[in-house]
C-alpha cells in the first residue's frame, strides 16, 4: 500500500468513526438515561439533581422528567404564598413514589391536584420522594421542609414495609455526599455526554454497579460459602417505629401502603411474598392508629385493577406486572390520598 | 468463556497476537490447542478429560481402521468409535432423561427408578458429531487419517467452534491445519466484521427479545393470544439471532486466526418450504444428519414408505440431539412429518399456490416447532399452542424494544434478497464501512442488556 492511499484510508476510517459518533449522539437520548448534575438543597439537607434540568430514565417507560425547586421531580413551580383554602401536602417515599418512568402530567403529584380539582379541593402535592429513600431520609426532612413549604400534610407512599422499619434507625442530620466528589460527578455529568458515560459505566461497573472484575481462572467457579448462621430473624415492634413517625409532625400523616402484586394462579392475584398481609398487616395498623396515623393500603384496589387488565406496575418497555408503578397505579394511589384529604379537617374553599 | 464476555476479547487478542508472531506451523497448532483447552476449562476443568478421551479414541481408533484391510475388524473398530462417543454423550446428555421417562414403568412394576446428579459438558453434542464424522469418513475411505495427534487434537478442540458449532468436518479444517495460513489483510478484515455482526445480532437483538420470551413463556397461560403470538414471533428472532451470532462470531474469530469455516445459515426465514429450511437453517447439522443418518438408512432411495420412515428417523433423532426432553423429541416428529407431507404433495401444491402462501406454511410450522422447542414441558407447549389458537384475554404486552428488532430483522431480511446484500458484509473500501462499524461498537458499549446471557445453543 503506497503512503498517500494508506493516507487516505486513514482519513476515510477516521470521518467515519466521527459521523458515526455523531449518529449515535444524535439518537442516544431516545434509548440512555441522562445524567443530571445534582446539589446539596440548603433546605431538604439531602442531594437532589439540579433545578431546570430534564431527566431521562429509559429502561421503564419513555418519560422525561423536569426537575424543580428542591429537586423535586415534574413540578417546576412552587408558589411562595400558600392562598387560604389550599391543602400543600408532601409526598414521601423511593423510586415508587418518585415516579420517572411516568410523564411529568401523570405523575401521582400532577394526579393528585386533579383529582382533588375535580373534588373542589385545591391540593398542592409536593413530590419529595427519592430513590432509595426510606423512613429515615423522611424522618429527617420532615422538620426541615414543613414550616417552609407550608406543609399541612405528610403523605409516606410504603412499598415495602421494611422502608418504614428504617424509622427506628437513628436520624443521620449530616449532608450525605463528600462536596468534593459532588462537585467532581457533576462536572462530569455537565460536561460529557451520557452515552459516554453509560459506556464507560458498562465497562467499568457490573449491572449492580460494583466494580467490575475479570476472572482468568479456570472452572469450575467456586459456590460462594453460605453465612454459618442466619441471623435470628427481626421481629420490628411497630408501636415503636409509629410513635417515631408520629414524633416527627404534629400534622397529619398517611401511610399509604402500595405493595406490589403478582399473578400466583390463572385465578389469583397477590401481594409479593415478602410484604406483610393478613394478622401481621392489621397488627401494623393497629400501631399506626394508636400513634394517631392513618394507614390506607390499596392492595385490593390494585388487585381488582389487575383483575381487569390493567395493571398497576410495570410498563410495556421494561415488563409488564412488574417493576415500578405506573400511570394506572398513580391512578388508584391518588384517588385514595384525595379521598383521604377529604375525611380530615382542612379548609375548603 | 462466552465470546461475550469482556475476558474473551482479552484472550482472543492475546492469541491472535501469537499466533501471528509466529510462522512456524507446529508452535502456532500448539499455541491455539493450549488456547482451545483452556478455553475450555474456563468452564469446567474436567470437561478437559472427555475431550481428550474423545481425541485419543478417534484418533487411534481411525488409525487403526485405515491400517486393516479386513472388512469385520474396520467395522469392529468403528462400532468401538461410536460405542465410545455416543455412550459418553448418551450418559451426560440422556441418561437422566431415559431414567426419568422408564421411571412410571419401573415404580408401577414394583421397582425404583432415581437420576442423578450430572452437569452436562458444554458442547459435548457438537464435538461427538465432529469426531464420529471424522471416524465415519475414514472407515468409508473417503478421508486419510492425520498421523499428527496435535493437529487431530486441534480440530476437535479448536476453540472457535468447540462449544456450539459449525459442526467443521475433517475434511475441511484438517488440511488448513497442515500449513501455516498466510495473512491476509482483507480476510482479517471481513473476520473482524463478521465476529462485531455477530456481537451485534446476540447481544444487542437476541438479547433483547430473550427478556421477553424468558418472562412470557414462564407464564404463558397469563397472555393474551396477541402477545404469545409476538412472544413466539420474538423467540423465532431470538433463537435464531442467538445462533447465528453465535456463528458469526465463530466464523468471524476462525477467519481472524487464518481458517475457513462452513457457512451454518442463509436466512432460514426465507424458505418457501421445509426442506428449504433445512438447507437454510444449521447447515452443517443438516448436512451431518444427511450424510450419517439419513442416506445410511436408505435415504429416498427404496419405496416411498421407506423414505418416510427414514426422514421421521432422522428428524426425530434430530429434534434429540438438540435436548433430552419430549419436546425436542416432538419437535424433531413436527419437522419431520411435514417434510413428508411436503414430499407426498410436492407435485400437487408447487402449481398452485402463490409463493406466499407457502411461506407462510412454512412460518407456521416453524413457529409451532419453536413452541414445542422453548416450552418447559409438554403440558405448557399444549397450553400456549391453544391460546394462541383460540382467541384469549390476559395481560397485554407489547415492548416496543422487541418490536423494534423484529422490524430491523425483517429489514435486514428483505435488504438481503436485493442487490444490496453485500453492502450489509461493509466492504472496507466502502464510505459507510466506517460509519456502520463505529455505530456497532458504540451500541455495543451503551445499549447491551444489563447482565449479558449464555447463547441459547450452548445448552445442548
Amino acid at each position: 500500500m503506497n503512503a498517500p492511499n494508506a493516507k487516505r484510508i486513514v482519513a476515510k476510517w477516521l470521518l467515519g468513526a466521527l459521523f458515526g459518533t455523531f449518529l449515535i449522539a444524535l439518537t442516544s437520548p431516545l434509548f440512555v438515561r441522562s445524567y443530571v448534575p445534582s446539589r446539596l438543597d440548603p433546605l431538604r439537607g439531602v442531594v437532589v439533581l439540579q433545578s431546570n434540568h430534564f431527566y431521562r430514565w429509559r429502561s421503564e417507560g419513555y418519560a422525561t422528567t423536569a426537575i424543580g425547586p428542591h429537586g423535586m421531580p415534574g413540578r417546576m413551580s412552587l408558589p411562595e404564598t400558600k392562598p387560604a383554602g389550599e391543602v400543600r401536602i408532601a409526598i414521601w417515599g423511593d423510586s415508587q413514589a418518585e415516579g420517572v418512568g411516568v410523564a411529568d402530567e401523570q405523575k401521582l403529584h400532577r394526579q393528585i391536584e386533579r383529582i382533588g380539582n375535580q373534588s373542589k379541593q385545591t391540593i398542592i402535592a409536593l413530590p419529595l420522594a427519592r430513590s432509595g429513600d426510606d423512613a429515615a431520609d423522611w424522618l429527617a426532612q420532615i422538620p426541615r421542609v414543613e414550616e417552609a413549604l407550608a406543609i399541612d400534610m405528610h403523605v409516606m407512599l410504603v412499598a415495602e414495609m421494611v422502608d418504614l422499619e428504617a424509622a427506628d434507625a437513628a436520624i443521620d442530620n449530616s449532608p450525605e455526599v463528600d462536596p468534593k466528589q459532588l462537585a467532581g460527578q457533576n462536572q462530569i455529568a455537565s460536561n460529557v455526554p451520557a452515552f459516554v458515560i453509560q459506556a464507560v459505566r458498562r465497562l467499568l461497573r457490573t449491572p449492580d454497579d460494583t466494580p467490575r472484575t475479570l476472572r482468568f481462572s479456570v472452572g469450575p467457579i467456586k459456590n460462594e460459602s453460605q453465612p454459618a448462621a442466619m441471623p435470628a430473624t427481626h421481629k420490628t415492634d411497630w408501636h415503636t417505629v409509629m410513635q417515631t413517625i408520629r414524633a416527627a409532625s404534629d400534622r397529619p400523616i398517611l401511610l399509604l401502603y402500595s405493595p406490589r402484586i403478582h399473578r400466583e394462579s390463572l385465578t389469583s392475584i397477590v401481594v409479593d411474598d415478602d410484604q406483610p398481609t393478613g394478622n401481621a398487616l392489621a397488627e401494623i395498623k393497629q400501631a399506626a392508629q394508636s400513634a394517631d396515623i392513618r394507614l390506607r393500603d390499596v392492595t385490593e384496589t390494585f388487585i381488582d385493577s389487575a383483575e381487569s387488565n390493567r395493571w398497576p406496575h410495570g410498563f410495556h418497555n421494561g415488563i409488564i406486572m412488574q417493576g415500578h408503578l405506573n400511570e394506572t397505579g398513580y391512578t388508584i394511589i391518588a384517588s385514595e390520598i384525595v379521598s383521604e384529604i377529604e375525611l380530615f379537617d382542612f379548609p375548603v374553599q | 468463556m462466552l465470546f461475550t464476555q469482556a475476558e474473551f476479547l482479552i484472550f482472543f487478542l492475546v492469541v491472535l497476537a501469537a499466533v501471528w508472531m509466529t510462522g512456524n506451523r507446529l508452535v502456532r497448532n500448539t499455541i491455539l490447542l493450549g488456547a482451545s483447552y483452556y478455553f475450555y476449562a474456563y468452564w469446567d476443568i474436567r470437561f478437559c478429560l472427555l475431550l481428550l478421551l474423545s481425541t485419543v479414541v478417534d484418533f487411534v481408533v481411525s488409525r487403526a481402521i485405515d491400517r486393516s484391510n479386513d472388512t469385520a475388524t474396520r467395522r469392529r473398530l468403528l462400532i468401538v468409535s461410536i460405542s465410545v462417543n455416543l455412550g459418553v454423550l448418551a450418559f451426560f446428555k440422556y441418561f437422566n432423561f431415559f431414567i426419568a421417562s422408564a421411571a412410571p414403568i419401573v415404580e408401577a412394576m414394583g421397582g425404583s427408578a432415581s437420576t442423578l446428579n450430572i452437569i452436562l459438558p458444554v458442547g459435548i453434542s457438537f464435538y461427538t458429531f465432529q469426531t464420529l464424522s471424522y471416524t465415519i469418513d475414514v472407515y468409508r475411505r473417503v478421508l486419510r487419517p492425520t498421523n499428527s495427534l496435535l493437529d487431530f487434537a486441534l480440530y476437535v478442540a479448536f476453540f472457535p467452534q468447540l462449544v456450539a458449532g459449525p459442526i467443521v468436518r475433517a475434511r475441511e479444517l484438517l488440511p488448513q491445519l497442515s500449513t501455516t495460513p498466510a495473512w491476509s489483510k482483507r480476510r482479517f478484515y471481513y473476520g473482524f466484521q463478521q465476529l462485531l455482526r455477530g456481537a451485534v445480532k446476540k447481544v444487542l437483538m437476541a438479547d433483547r427479545l430473550g427478556e421477553m420470551v424468558d418472562v412470557v413463556f414462564e407464564n404463558p397461560d397469563y397472555y393474551s393470544s396477541s402477545t404469545l403470538w409476538l412472544a413466539v414471533i420474538a423467540y423465532a428472532g431470538q433463537i435464531y439471532l442467538d445462533f447465528s451470532g453465535y456463528t458469526d462470531m465463530a466464523i468471524g474469530s476462525a477467519k481472524m486466526l487464518g481458517y475457513r469455516f462452513p457457512k451454518n445459515f442463509r436466512h432460514p426465514y426465507l424458505a418457501t418450504s421445509m426442506s428449504e429450511f433445512w438447507h437454510r437453517w444449521h447447515m452443517t447439522l443438516s448436512r451431518w444428519l444427511r450424510d450419517y443418518l439419513y442416506i445410511p438408512l436408505g435415504g429416498s432411495r427404496n419405496s416411498t414408505v421407506a423414505t418416510y420412515r427414514n426422514l421421521m428417523i432422522t428428524m426425530t433423532l434430530g429434534g434429540l440431539w438438540h435436548g433430552a426432553a419430549w419436546t425436542f423429541v416432538l419437535w424433531g416428529m413436527l419437522h419431520g412429518g411435514a417434510l413428508c407431507i411436503e414430499r407426498a404433495l410436492r407435485g400437487v401444491t408447487s402449481r398452485r399456490l402463490p409463493t406466499f402462501v407457502h411461506w407462510a406454511i412454512v412460518m407456521i410450522v416453524v413457529l409451532v416447532g419453536w413452541v414445542l422447542f422453548r416450552s418447559t414441558d409438554l403440558n405448557a407447549a399444549v397450553s400456549m399452542l391453544q391460546r394462541m389458537a383460540i382467541p384469549s384475554l390476559g395481560i397485554h404486552w407489547y415492548p416496543p424494544l422487541v418490536i423494534g428488532v423484529l422490524g430491523c430483522l425483517m429489514i435486514e431480511h428483505v435488504v438481503w434478497m436485493t442487490r444490496w446484500r453485500h453492502a450489509m458484509r461493509l466492504p472496507p473500501d466502502a464510505w459507510y464501512s466506517p460509519i456502520a462499524t463505529t455505530v456497532m461498537l458504540w451500541a455495543l458499549l451503551i445499549y447491551a442488556p444489563v447482565g449479558f446471557q449464555p447463547f441459547v445453543y450452548f445448552q445442548f
